[in-house]
């Protein structure tokens, strides 16, 4: 098994590294394109930040650079491109080895990291040098941290650099409350809280920043860009007076859902909790103001969870192969549609429109698909029986 | 009193012209003189004049008055004595000695290709006033003499203490006219050109006597000045610190230590600029464009030109020792016409094609009825003003210090003479400089047999171009070559302004020189750079630097362009966005400032029509989505036998039959 880990994280590698060696323009196209780089997670906002701190101008003095300081921080000290990009690669590859490191605790099996490895999102995410490498590390750090080493502190601690670099991410530590269990769980609940909040104003106050500036934007969807959500196009046709009311509305849409999901997938008898988390993950994935598909490659990648132990949830799924043509048809179209649109001028913006629907629509059919089989599953009582046809009322 | 018989006689004089019926004085410039009497005496004389120049400019065209009589004539003839005494007891000042600062002049240069250039200078003063001075106290009246009206409550309120308004459009081409005119500080950008030196105690302050003032100015020269917002306005740093010279600019408010100046730009770059812009600059002179060198500023043929640009710079100067201030104002109008081009449009004022027998051409290549190689044109040529202007000029020297005078710089090539229309005489100088003088009727005439020699004014400093690169609509870059081809280095400082939605990448910032001497850090070394911030502030940036002598030098950066929100794109927003120029201004060897030519930027757009479409589409995708995990989360699961059994129970048929049931039952009545 430990041979096979190697080979994963080295494949996973020599992938990027090829790819990036090979086409040394393929970073900065793809920093251009809608579907990996957003105006708050790009590389050039990257680089730009990076600039200016080197120069001492002010770096959140204009609308360019919405990234925390404390990355950009990190990214003065790598110095140049090259260190960026090969920050990147080990961001990835570290990522992949905790993947192995979570499934083999899990399952026995190492497919998410190779999903992760190889799956063309994620590849191509690392190659744009989008910033969401650090919140997804972050992120798998915490889900290792609480489920491989049960250490709920440097779990909490990770979802709070999680939501210093994202605060749309920040509702993903409710779900994590279901991971707590046992005795003293109290203890362990406030445990959590503190130190995510503690953790939380100690990197705010080690670099202070304006918060409007590089949390504001991202909330209120302050720089309209398109992408593959589905923000942009509503607020960029919403009449002037119901902007702020419609941005609170799909605030509350993104952040609010993950609320009852947790509460639905709290007992845990039935449910892992790891589950509740990343369908979480899915939902705020597919809601969030500025998503892109390296995002729903990690989710893809972490799929492999719903089959743990020889229980599928996945073989509940009512339409996969629906779902699967769907996202098909969104990812390759996407990049054609909206080259029609911007660069030939022979579409117009309904093309990009209708695509990004049609991508949203198969992330929302997928979510809700693997949410069927979680529920499905609890009422199967742990052994599966997928012949048993079921309905709601 | 004597004010009251000046203005009895006034009145009788000109009701007794409106009598004659020979002429339609102007009854506004009546009006006004009745209303300045009030306030001054001196302000009556110039309005007096301005009636009498009124009066010959209407008196000449009339047809019912044979002999071009002077304004004497008439006023004796209608029984009115203007020419007081000046030492009739001392009270009554007299026409003939009042003179008043006001100073007009008009340039004419030929250029290279049968272009020539005009310029017109009319130079105003105002009356001194003591700014630190409560007026309650002030023993002096407000004086508006020659000074237009209109503009000192301007700048008293919005505490203006320069002003420079520039309208200009056109190209000028810099590699065969040489510099600009008045080293190009007089010309600002295509477009729209405005900025101003305002005395606040903080920036907003600074900024909101800044609207003030852009409003005012909109309203004044009928442009769209009033656009000038906080994402169009930018606080130079190194550029338009001005000439200030020796005579620094005073602080009026000196007690409050908060006071200072600021420094404010803004331009509206491609603005269409029009006889609706100039109709205003005229009317601040007060020659009003009916005598004097103004009567050529015609909008059709300013308009008619290659070339353009009206100036209106608004300087205050203050004496430290009397503490007394007064502004001066230089109003410019610069044109480049092409002679050939003009002059058959005099000769031929409908276009007709040259005749066979006008053609010119080359006589070594092959040529008969159908086949011409046409020449080049003409170098000999010969034309005069009024050809150009379709005007003859009148004197007017009434009332200011210096006749208006007419210089035409050309080389001994050129010979050059002015006209007196009246007596049909001609008139030659050695300096080519004509006085005008009194009330006639003047034109001047130049004849060249080889037009191609002209003045030589120098050097171009250096040379700039600026172009965007790239294609498709979401990003670009933006490279600008400076190049220096004399043998001098020269320093400059460069501005550029951006508006918000073109999101400049500084980091993108590549440098490439032609002995690579100029790199990226001696760039970043003076730079001054304020990004944008969204519908708010644009993006500024300056920096200092010396170009080596034969040195060209390019610097491109790369930009994202967002989307604007519905609303905010203009109604034709295919057309793309103006980008106003970036401006160079050269410090040393000698002050000069050039601009490079404004841009137009293309955004992506989304398709207008649609947004009660993506509204519904949006919605419903999202209700769907969310109708699906809703249900998912509260409904209980069921096998299909017991949700058909729930179904039914849940059905209106089954909760009646329940219904009916339970009352049978309480009835007794069932089995």
């Amino acid at each position: 098994m430990k041979n096979s880990v190697v080979s994963c994280v080295l494949l996973c590698l020599a992938v990027r590294l090829v790819l990036v060696l090979l086409f040394p323009g393929l970073g900065s196209t793809l920093d251009q394109s809608v579907e990996f780089s957003t105006p708050v997670t790009s590389f050039r906002s990257l680089q730009e930040g990076i600039f200016l701190l080197k120069h001492q101008l002010g770096l959140y003095d204009g609308g360019v650079v919405h990234l925390p300081p404390l990355l950009l921080q990190l990214g003065c000290f790598t110095g140049g491109e090259t260190g960026l990009r090969t920050i990147f690669i080990l961001v990835d590859c570290i990522i992949v080895w905790l993947l192995t490191q979570l499934e083999l605790t899990l399952n026995g099996s190492i497919r998410c990291a190779w999903i992760y490895g190889v799956n063309p999102l994620t590849v191509l995410s690392c190659v744009s040098g989008s910033t969401i490498a650090f919140t997804y590390l972050s992120l798998i750090t915490a889900i290792y941290s609480i489920v491989v080493k049960r250490n709920l502190t440097l779990s909490s601690s990770m979802i709070a650099i999680m939501s210093y670099l994202d605060p749309c991410m920040c509702v993903l530590s409710l779900p994590m409350f279901n991971f707590i269990c046992g005795p003293k769980k109290l203890a362990k609940t406030v445990l959590y809280m503190v130190t995510i909040v503690v953790t939380g104003i100690m990197l705010y106050s080690i670099c202070p920043f304006p918060l409007d500036v590089v949390y504001g934007t991202r909330l209120t969807f302050a720089s309209v860009a398109p992408n593959m959500g589905l923000w942009w196009y509503f607020f960029i046709e919403m009449f002037q007076e119901f902007i702020p009311f419609f941005k609170s509305v799909f605030n509350l849409f993104s952040m609010g859902m993950v609320i009852p999901i947790t509460l639905r997938f709290h007992d845990q008898r039935n449910t892992n909790p790891l589950h509740c988390l990343i369908l979480c993950i899915g939902w705020i994935i597919l809601t969030k103001p500025y998503p892109t598909l390296g995002e729903t490659g990690v989710f893809l990648s972490l799929l492999p969870l719903f089959d743990i132990d020889g229980i599928s949830i996945l073989k509940y799924m009512r339409y996969p192969m629906f779902t699967a043509l769907l996202f098909l048809h969104g990812i390759l179209l996407s990049p054609i549609f909206y080259h029609l649109w911007i660069d030939l001028g022979s579409g117009n913006s309904n093309f990009f429109y209708a695509i990004s629907l049609v991508y949203a629509l198969a992330l929302g059919l997928l979510i809700t698909d693997i949410m069927w089989g979680v529920i499905r599953l609890e009422y199967d009582g742990g052994k599966p029986n997928y012949t048993r046809k079921l309905t709601q009322v | 009193m004597k004010f009251s018989k000046l203005l009895l006689l006034l009145s009788t004089g000109v009701s007794k012209i409106h009598a004659s019926g020979s002429l339609d004085v102007d009854v506004d410039a009546y009006s006004y003189v009745t209303s300045l009497m009030a306030e001054d005496a001196t302000t009556a004389d110039v309005a007096s004049d301005a009636i009498c120049t009124t009066a010959i400019d209407e008196y000449t065209k009339s047809d019912s008055i044979e002999d071009d009589s002077t304004i004497e004539q008439i006023m004796t003839r209608e029984g009115l004595k203007m020419n007081f005494d000046a030492d009739d007891r001392g009270q009554i000042i007299t026409l003939d000695s009042v003179r008043y600062p006001y100073d007009e002049n008009m340039v004419v240069r030929p250029l290279p290709s049968n272009h020539l250039l005009t310029s017109f200078v009319f130079d105003m003063t105002s009356e001194s006033f003591g700014p630190r001075r409560n007026p309650q106290e002030s023993d002096q009246y407000t004086h508006y003499t020659v000074f237009p009206k209109a503009m000192k409550p301007l700048l008293e309120r919005t505490s203006t203490r320069q002003l420079q308004l520039r309208f200009t459009r056109g190209f000028w081409d810099a590699e065969s006219w040489g510099p600009l005119p008045y080293d190009g500080v007089k010309s600002g950008g295509s477009g729209v050109e405005l900025w101003a030196t305002i005395e606040a105690t903080s920036k907003d302050e600074a900024y909101h006597k800044w609207k003030s003032l852009a409003n005012y100015l909109s309203g004044h020269f009928c442009a769209s000045i009033n656009f000038i917002d906080s994402a169009k306005t930018s606080f130079p740093v190194y550029s338009f610190k001005g000439d200030t010279g020796d005579s620094a600019i005073p602080l009026f408010d000196r007690e409050n230590k908060d006071s200072n100046l600021y420094i404010l730009h803004a331009a509206l770059a491609n603005e269409p600029i029009c006889t609706e812009n100039l109709t205003p600059l005229i009317k601040l002179l007060p020659t009003r464009g009916k005598s004097g060198i103004s009567t050529y500023l015609d909008g059709h043929k300013v308009f008619d030109s290659v070339w353009h640009s009206l100036s209106i710079d608004i300087d205050t100067k203050c004496d430290l020792k009397s503490e007394l201030c007064h502004y001066e104002m230089e109003a410019m109008v610069d044109m480049v016409i092409h002679v050939p081009n003009v002059l058959e449009r005099f000769e031929n004022p409908i276009p007709k094609p040259v005749g066979g027998d006008k053609l010119r051409c080359d006589l070594t290549k092959p040529y008969d009825a159908y086949e011409c190689f046409p020449l080049p044109e003409d170098t000999a040529i010969s034309f005069s003003l009024s050809q150009l202007f379709n005007k003859t000029i009148t004197g007017c020297n009434k009332f200011i210090e210096r006749p208006s005078t007419i210089c035409v710089e050309t080389t001994t090539e050129w010979d050059i003479s002015l006209k007196i229309v009246d007596d049909d005489s001609l008139m030659g100088d050695e300096s080519n400089c004509f006085e005008l003088e009194d009330t006639k009727r003047y034109d001047v005439i130049l004849d060249s047999h080889n037009s191609k020699s002209v003045v030589s004014t120098g050097d171009v400093p250096v040379f700039v171009s600026r172009a965007l690169t790239g294609y498709g609509q979401d990003h670009g870059g933006l490279r600008t070559v400076l190049n220096n081809p004399n043998d001098t280095p020269v320093t400059i400082t460069f501005f550029e302004s951006f508006p918000w939605f073109m999101r400049i990448f500084l980091s993108s910032l590549t440098v490439e020189s032609s002995n690579g001497d100029i790199t990226v850090n001696k760039l970043m070394e003076s730079m001054y750079y304020s990004p944008a911030v969204d519908r708010k502030r644009p993006t500024h940036l300056e920096f200092t630097m010396e170009i080596p002598a034969h040195t060209t030098f390019s610097f491109s950066y790369q930009f994202d362009k967002t989307l604007l929100q519905f609303a905010e794109y203009p109604p034709d927003a295919n057309h793309g966005f103006e980008i106003e120029s970036a401006v160079v201004t050269v410090l040393s060897p000698k002050p000069y400032q050039l601009r490079t030519s404004t841009l137009l930027l293309l955004l992506s757009t989304p398709d207008f029509s649609m947004p009660y479409n993506v509204i519904i589409i949006s919605s419903t995708i999202l209700g769907l989505i969310f109708g699906v995990v809703f249900n998912l989360l509260v409904k209980r699961v069921v096998t299909l036998e017991e949700a058909d059994k729930v179904l039914v129970e849940r059905s209106i048929k089954y909760r009646l039959l329940m219904l009916k049931q339970r009352v049978l039952s309480k009835l007794g009545l069932s089995h």
